[in-house]
């Protein structure tokens, strides 16, 4: 075993490689390992609840009486204490009683501890941390009292591998993430890296809680075919090459295509998730459109083509999850079809004189969100066609802009858009 | 030319797995082979020099589950020491757990209540650690519960997973008949709820030794068994604090 990947047993000495979490030679663990433990505050039987609540009355009682008589530094509230927990806590102080749970966007109010976000490289992203509070027997939302109980608060992502986190100041965003208190936006960079987001929240009572999510970036491994060393001048060609990169490729692999300067005649289809990218030298055309054929796996990235038809077809079916970017669709019946379970964004995209630009259908997840950020919906027939399953998060028409099209918007599923930063001329 | 490359935790992953497969046969005996399935084996194993007992999880499939339970600790799991991912196989060393399994007891006779309520509550917790590090167990059933003295332990995540919320259904179908919720059919794909489902037919099976749908547990316990086997999973239990909670 070479140097680099060896280290030594704290117990016996014997020379392990440096990813074994245990010593086979000892019988020893290797790895420090944190305890994971329910909460145990606020969670008890209802019999120990109510005669602390009685005996809560009669203090308060008491102390009301005895505070009337003394001066106000003589009051017998409780010395400030801090409270903590990983992913949940339950929170009681004289200020209330609160349940706070970290999530994730996708999994809402359910608590986790830790997290992970995963990309590729070369690839910057972003989630969130979102912060629930509700009451803890109840389960009502308690995001209003408790922000009103809060005097302030802050985040901080500490590091433990690498450097490719960061986090922004948390702020309300109940529009993206239905019922949550705050809300704290995480960036990553394309590299693999651990930390860990600590929430600060200090209470007007004194008590401070610090709640804290365990973060890890990780890298989707990718295998890239550049038009420089595969032949990619027809579809043919293409279509072989892609051939062989599924063939070749493992079922975790994402394929990245770097396409040439060419206009493509003929359907490109792809089965495997895949990412392509147009030549900047000049423009990647696909007449008759793509295909993908994928349903599960990660989010495709879609970047600098253009779908270009004489009159008809699809320009791009998608099941998957895909992001498109720069890209232009004119000509189509349809430009872009989104069926199955994925969900699409749009970034810098163009929708010119289609019958429809985007057509909307099948059962994308209800709390994924589908954004069109500054998007042009231009001379289209219909420009948003909107025929899916509705999800419970509102679609998001960021800076997009809808122009000159027959209808700019079809919604017979009354799904729920944000409409307050387009634009419609 | 550009040459695909393996990525550096595949790699190190192999090295492990290579390496510790050899230091076991060389360093630790079998003393009997416990499962056999076509997915892999679980084979009971005794440390020479030190007689220290290890359960060795050979299996085709997913070891995500075990390699996040290498950093947590929790009395209601097993301790996981090793969890090395081979290029097909993985190879997963944890703390074997002495003790019978609730499903032994219960040949005997069922529970009472107190010893339901009390067990199923340690259940929860290790469900919780699970859920929280957003692991979902699948597998809920009394064969898959050791009690080690007043301490029950879950075991087996042979059918457990990471619940990745983005992700489209589950492509193999796994879990108990019975005790697997409706939305692991291949309906959906299962999360933490699927789990409290399991958990209500558990308390039932306990109490009566019947699934609910024969004959439903009396009192307070049976109302938890309804809301724990509802059919809408929106309309169980939101989470096993929840469930803890209501126990």
């Amino acid at each position: 075993m070479s140097s680099q990947l060896s280290k030594v047993c704290p117990h016996c000495g014997a020379s392990l490689p440096l990813k074994a979490s245990f010593c086979p030679y000892c019988a020893q663990k290797i790895l420090s390992s944190q305890p994971l433990s329910m909460p145990t505050l606020g969670k008890r039987k209802h019999w120990r609840r109510r005669i602390w609540g009685l005996a809560s009355l009669f203090i308060l009682f008491l102390c009301i009486g005895v505070s009337l008589a003394l001066p106000r530094f003589l009051s017998t509230r409780a010395l400030p204490r801090t409270y903590e927990g990983e992913g949940e806590i339950s929170y009681s102080g004289a200020d209330g009683r609160f349940y706070l749970a970290l999530g994730t966007m996708n999994t809402q109010e359910q608590p986790m501890a830790e997290q992970i976000f995963y990309t590729m490289p070369g690839y910057d992203g972003m989630g969130q941390v979102p912060l629930f509070v509700h009451h803890p027997e109840s389960g009502e939302n308690s995001a209003g009292f408790f922000l009103h109980k809060l005097k302030s608060f802050s985040v901080e992502l500490l590091q433990e591998e690498g450097d490719s986190l960061s986090c922004e100041e948390p702020k309300k965003a109940t529009d993206t993430v239905p019922g949550s208190t705050l809300v704290c936006n995480v960036r990553f960079k394309g590299q693999a890296g651990r930390g860990k987001l600590l929430w600060t929240l200090e209470m007007d009572s004194g008590n401070t809680i610090q709640i804290s999510q365990n973060l890890e970036v990780k890298l989707l491994p990718v295998r890239s075919y550049h038009w420089k060393d595969y032949p990619m001048e027809t579809m043919e060609q293409l279509q072989s090459v892609v051939a062989q990169a599924e063939k070749e490729c493992a079922p975790e692999e994402i394929i990245q295509l770097h396409l040439p300067p060419i206009t493509y005649a003929g359907t490109l289809n792809l089965s495997h998730p895949t990412c392509l990218y147009g030549s900047q030298e000049g423009e990647t055309v696909f007449q008759d459109g793509i295909q993908l054929l994928w349903d599960e796996g990660p989010d495709c990235y879609f970047h600098d083509l253009v779908f270009r038809s004489s009159g008809d077809g699809t320009g791009l079916s998608s099941r998957g999850h895909l992001h498109l970017n720069r890209c232009t669709f004119s000509g189509f019946d349809t430009g872009l079809l989104a069926d199955g379970t994925g969900t699409i964004y749009t970034s810098d995209c163009l929708f010119i004189q289609n019958q429809v630009a985007i057509h909307l259908t099948g059962s994308p997840p209800k709390r994924r969100t589908l954004s069109f950020y500054q998007t042009q919906f231009l001379q289209n027939s219909t420009g948003l066609l909107l025929e899916q399953e509705p999800m419970e998060v509102p679609i998001n028409l960021y800076g997009s802009i809808f122009q000159e099209n027959g209808q700019d918007i079809q919604n017979p599923v009354n799904q729920t858009l944000e409409l307050s930063s387009a634009r419609f001329f | 030319m550009h040459n695909p490359s393996e990525t550096e935790g595949y790699r190190e992953g192999s090295i492990i797995y290579t390496w510790f497969s050899q230091i076991l046969q060389q360093e630790y005996d079998l003393v009997r082979r416990m499962k056999e399935s076509p997915r892999g084996h679980v084979d009971l194993i005794r440390h020479k020099k030190s007689g220290q007992l290890f359960v060795l999880r050979d299996f085709y499939g997913n070891c995500e589950v075990y390699r996040k339970l290498l950093r947590y600790t929790c009395p209601h799991l097993p301790t996981v020491y090793e969890a090395a991912e081979g290029k097909d196989k993985n190879l997963v060393l944890e703390e074997y757990i002495q003790g019978d399994t609730l499903g032994f007891l219960l040949e005997e006779s069922l529970f009472s209540p107190e010893e339901t309520k009390k067990i199923v509550a340690q259940v929860c917790q290790a469900l919780w650690a699970l859920h929280s590090l957003g692991a979902v167990h699948r597998d809920v059933k009394p064969e898959n519960i050791i009690l080690r003295g007043d301490t029950a332990v879950l075991i087996d995540f042979d059918a457990a997973r990471l619940h990745k919320p983005q992700a489209d259904s589950d492509t193999h179908i796994l879990g108990t008949t019975g005790f697997a919720a409706p939305e692991q059919y291949g309906l959906s794909q299962s999360g933490p709820l699927a789990d409290i489902y399991s958990v209500g037919i558990l308390i039932n099976v306990m109490r009566t030794g019947e699934h609910p749908s024969k004959k439903l547990a009396e009192g307070h316990l049976g109302r938890v068994v309804e809301k724990c086997t509802h059919v809408n999973p929106q309309r169980r239990y939101k989470n096993v604090l929840r469930l803890a909670d209501a126990l």
